[in-house]
């Protein structure tokens, strides 16, 4: 009997204001690139699935269209599409990365777009009853973000 | 209070006709058709914000942005990234040369006017 092989898992790229979600016969690495935008990364390890998105704006206007661009459609999505895989609010975990922001002078915890796309986050992933268990936001860098779907680890690098 | 100096640098004119058009009403527009106009410029002008492509003829964008870093005055310039090339490769790039966001192509008009208005504190 040969043991399992632990082969790494297909990488998957997410546009800038898309959304993804895989079930556990598919699991990828997604991998993204952040600016003042946000990723929520979402998983529930007995449901076997896992998503992310990455929104710009942190809400729609009036009349714009409802797309992932925007995160109070992106979170909303995510969460209702990865129920509709089997996962259950109650084991979906949550990690939120992104927000970044450069305006000299800006006081630490200070409004900016990057500080609202995070707001947009705390704020619906509790409406939506997911605990949020860690997050990398803020600072003034770009990031780089690989999510594992299998098992939620996430690893960022500073740009 | 005076309006603020936006230096948009892109070599197709009908994007530096929609950057205009979004961002005229409220901020001054100055434009730049290379990478290599683009530090002439900025160094007469002064912007407050720079908006530039990635993809010119002559130095890159990544290679503008770089020189324009080294420029004391643009050392802490919001430079925003405004590219068709939404890769990977491309923004990471990007960030590592310097850029402090990006904007993908086709733009859209309030995520450009909310982004520029957020680094420009307006």
């Amino acid at each position: 009997m040969t043991a399992p092989s632990a082969r790494p898992l297909e990488v998957f790229y997410l546009l800038p204001a898309g959304l993804a979600v895989v079930d556990g016969a598919a699991p990828r690495t997604m991998m993204t690139i952040l600016g003042s935008c946000v990723s929520v990364c979402l998983w529930d390890r007995r449901g076997r699935c896992g998503g992310m998105n990455h929104y710009l704006l942190p809400r729609r206007g009036p009349g714009a269209e409802a797309t992932p661009r925007y995160g109070d459609v992106a979170i909303p999505q995510l969460v209702s599409k990865l129920l509709a895989l089997g996962a259950t609010r109650q084991n979906l975990r949550a990690k939120v990365f992104g927000g970044a922001h450069v305006l000299p002078g800006l006081p630490a915890g200070g409004r900016s777009l990057g500080a609202d796309n995070v707001a947009v986050a705390i704020e619906l992933l509790h409406a939506e009853g997911v605990q949020m268990i860690s997050e990398d936001i803020g600072g003034t860098r770009g990031r780089k973000l690989a999510f594992n779907t299998v098992d939620g680890t996430a690893l960022v690098w500073r740009l | 209070m005076p309006r603020k100096k936006i230096l948009a640098v892109d070599d197709s004119e009908t994007t530096l006709l929609v950057e205009k058009t979004i961002l005229g009403p409220t901020f001054d527009i100055v434009t730049a058709a290379s990478g290599e106009e683009s530090i002439g410029r900025a160094r007469v002008e002064a912007p407050d914000l720079v908006l530039m492509d990635f993809e010119m003829p002559g130095i890159s964008g990544a290679e503008a942005c770089r020189r324009l870093r080294a420029e004391p005055r643009l050392r802490a310039t919001p430079i925003i990234l405004v590219t068709s090339h939404s890769e990977a490769d491309c923004l990471e790039d990007a960030f590592l040369s310097g850029f402090t966001d990006f904007v993908i192509k086709p733009i859209d008009g309030d995520e450009l006017l909310v982004k520029v208005r957020g680094y420009l504190d307006e």
